[in-house]
């Protein structure tokens, strides 16, 4: 009996062994070896299946541009497929079932891992068959879609997100700063101005209300600081490069924010203080613009103000990509290539949360996304688009090995942590960073 | 060689053993069918949701992989690494665990047993007492740690504005590496419900006679406590402690909710399992030496319930057993 036992589990083993090694395989097609297609005919049937995240928003997005995009090509059958849970989980599991959708959202942070991963099609190859013209649309946006923010496309944006200054308007009436104030935020206001306001709320505020949140964890921010007084956190090559005066100057300026108590400590953020009224402005970007107003908040955005030397401004976005593993790599060219054209974008601006990346619907006056929030003609939607010769984009991860992106984005946060003392007391510069240089070496070269 | 079986009528039935094994495991399935029938969910269950993820696991963890290319072959580096490369991290995370486990465990069931001891009295209303101790080990743990997070956010939480109400200084809570991990013990202790519950069924459980014959005979209360009390609910304690290595070996669920998904500052609530999450799951996910480092946790949790129950002569199991 004791042999049949052992007999019975070995088989067991075998059999689990078995639906294990079962499950691993390579994904049967490669959408690089079907022939480009790009004009497509427009009674061309098929069923593509489009990957965005659960959230009411996107859906309303996605089925805008099906909707639309339906309207020329009639038999091509588009299926949202909600993804819900951690995004880039939930990508690996379906790589795993080999269920990816054939076209999908996805943030910049993860075009060079996708694509480092053969997860995303390379769009080069339609890009110059269709002769599309990425030079009309914002030249950040599209870097950012781009392996290392300079190699080939891997994702095309479909919005334009800068960093700008929103202010609650009731607030700062409470505190005596009115439109004709010389205080008040503008488009062109400098750092100092900035401060001054700061100042003046902190006076005049009670004390639960912070002048500002400042999102000092968020790279858009903590990066177009230290890049705006010439500073960097890595090199081009892939090495720590903010042990120097530059970079210090950014990171001691998001460190007088924080001791001076115009902004909150970032890591002890459990809500948006802003949409709680517990702070006058706030660094963030137009998708939030619905939320405040879902909120009934009074208002208005100004440009993020010059800091330092360069006055650089945080952008970021988000597109759609190819799956590599798609059978429809055309099809889902189709859809991706309209999404950017006008009629696309018109359709995505209804949605109203967004800034289009087209450039001359980004620009028009007229434009639908420009109506949005219309409880409010005279928003200032301009400072959603202005100086994008200042954008700035997270782009200290461009030299890093794909494999070693989040132990480095820790690393940094860890670096602005014990500079700042976000988590206990702030640590000296001169002992701080030459560690953190050593630490961020060390797990360079682990891999 | 003749093996002997009972059919379902209650014959004693036998039959000549064959020797090819196919024919034997036949054999079997054709004589327990019904057993095995009835069995199977459970069977099916533990071989597919438990077994073939184990099995997975320990495949993977001998390769560099990152859940999305090919397994690359990688020796025996992935169970070296918590002893080189990552050893800082590796060890952070298994200090903080086991300091957690230390205090912990005899804390909760220490508190536990005074618990019962208070609501183990016949007063009135006492059951509403209970329940209501009890209370918050139903709520789902998301849940709790949902409130707990929201209660002790520095600036705007329900804690601290009771506490500056009473004209003292914020506490940190969870911002700051000297409190995070007492804040972290002192919220389980409301969980003390699920303890207090199972001591008072060990306590009700004691035959009364031990304590009136140990009465007739001048014991105080410091020696029925540890002669009569604590034996008799050894078997109890020994279930607790066993349970309680295991579950805060594997402390995850209600940190990461409190923290927000976060290791605490300065990494004061990095728990092992939650470097299991952020090695398995970050935006540059490591499958492998995130399966490396749970097949060590495992063989942690395995040798210490081994040396628990190798030490369990204590265990008092009746004149019987």
């Amino acid at each position: 009996m004791k042999k049949f036992a052992c007999f019975l589990i070995a088989a067991l083993f075998a059999l689990t062994a078995f639906a294990t090694l079962g499950a691993c395989g390579k994904t049967s097609v490669d959408a690089e070896e079907i022939p480009v297609d790009v004009n497509l005919d427009v009674n061309t049937s098929a069923t593509l299946k489009m990957g965005i995240m659960d959230d009411a928003s996107e859906k309303k997005t996605a089925q805008a541009f099906i909707d639309k995009f339906n309207e020329t090509y009639k038999n091509i059958k588009v299926e949202i497929e909600t993804i819900s849970g951690d995004y880039m989980q939930a990508m690996l599991s379906r790589i795993k079932a080999k269920t990816v959708p054939d076209i999908f959202w996805v943030g910049d942070n993860n075009i060079s891992y996708f694509a480092e991963k053969k997860l995303l099609l390379n769009l080069d190859r339609y890009i110059e068959a269709a002769q599309f013209d990425t030079s009309a649309y914002y030249t950040s946006m599209i870097k950012l879609g781009q392996k290392n923010q300079n190699g080939s496309q891997y994702m095309l944006p479909r919005d334009y997100n800068k960093v700008v200054c929103m202010y609650n308007k009731d607030l700062l009436e409470d505190a005596g700063v009115t439109k004709d104030s010389p205080l008040y935020p503008n488009d062109d206001w400098t750092y100092e101005e900035f401060l001054a306001l700061c100042a003046h709320l902190r006076a005049n505020l009670d004390s639960s209300v912070y002048p500002v949140d400042a999102m000092l964890a968020w790279p858009p921010v903590f990066n177009s600081f230290i890049r705006s007084f010439g500073g960097e956190l890595m090199s081009i090559d892939g090495k720590p490069a903010f042990n120097t005066e530059e970079a210090k100057q950014g990171m001691q300026v998001m460190k007088e924010l924080l001791d001076k108590r115009y902004t909150l400590n970032p890591i002890n953020k459990t809500e948006d203080v802003f949409l709680a009224g517990k702070a006058a402005m706030w660094f963030t970007v137009r998708p939030s613009v619905s939320n405040c107003m879902a909120a009934n908040l009074n208002i208005n955005v100004a440009s993020f103000p010059k800091v330092g030397e360069h006055a650089y401004i945080g952008a970021g976005t988000s597109g759609y990509g190819i799956s590599r593993s798609t059978s429809h790599p055309n099809e889902a060219w189709a859809l991706l290539s309209f999404m950017l054209s006008r009629d696309g974008q018109e359709a995505f601006s209804t949605t109203g949360n967004a800034v289009p990346v087209l450039r001359e619907l980004a620009s028009d006056e007229d434009a639908v996304w420009k109506t949005i929030p219309d409880s409010e003609p005279r928003f200032n939607h301009s400072a959603f688009v202005k100086y994008d010769e200042r954008d700035t984009l997270k782009d200290y991860l461009n030299g890093v090995d794909v494999e070693l992106y989040s132990r480095i984005d820790s690393a940094m946060l860890d670096l602005l942590d014990r500079y700042m003392g976000w988590t206990g007391s702030a640590e000296n510069p001169d002992t701080l960073l030459p560690q953190k240089v050593k630490d961020i070496n060390k797990i360079l070269n682990s891999n | 060689m003749i093996e002997y079986y009972t059919d379902v009528y209650g014959n004693v039935r036998g039959k000549r053993k064959s020797r090819n094994p196919l024919k034997r495991i036949g054999g079997y399935f054709k004589r327990n069918w019904v057993g095995l029938l009835l069995v199977s969910p459970v069977l099916l269950g533990i071989l597919f949701f438990t077994l073939v993820p184990m099995v997975s696991s320990l495949y993977d963890s001998f390769f560099k992989y990152d859940g999305i290319t090919e397994h690359i072959w990688n020796n025996f580096a992935n169970f070296t690494r918590p002893f080189t490369d990552d050893r800082e991290e590796f060890f952070k995370a298994i200090s903080v665990t086991f300091l957690y486990s230390i205090i912990n465990i005899p804390l909760t069931m220490v508190l536990g047993y005074a618990l019962a001891l208070f609501l183990n009295q016949k007063l009135k209303g006492i059951k509403i007492i209970r329940m209501l101790y009890y209370l918050p080990v139903v709520i789902p743990t998301v849940i709790y740690g949902l409130l707990w997070r929201n209660f002790t956010n520095l600036e705007y939480g329900l804690g601290n504005q009771i506490i500056t109400s009473l004209g003292l200084k914020p506490f940190p809570f969870f911002t700051s590496k000297n409190t995070a991990m007492a804040t972290l013990i002192f919220l389980n202790l409301f969980g003390l419900g699920g303890n207090m519950v199972l001591w008072i069924a060990s306590l009700n459980n004691i035959p009364k006679e031990l304590y009136e014959a140990a009465e007739i005979e001048g014991a105080g209360w410091g020696t029925k406590t540890f002669r009569i009390t604590i034996p008799m609910c050894s078997p109890m304690i020994f279930y607790n402690l066993i349970m309680g290595i295991i579950g805060s070996l594997q402390t995850f669920g209600n940190v990461f909710v409190m923290t927000g998904g976060t290791p605490g500052p300065k990494n004061s609530l990095l728990f092992y399992v939650m470097k299991v999450y952020y090695t398995a799951f970050s935006g540059s996910p490591e499958i492998g030496y995130a399966s490396a480092l749970s097949w060590i946790l495992f063989v942690i949790i395995g040798i210490f319930t081994l040396i628990v129950f190798r030490t369990s002569k204590w265990v008092f199991y009746g004149e019987d057993a």
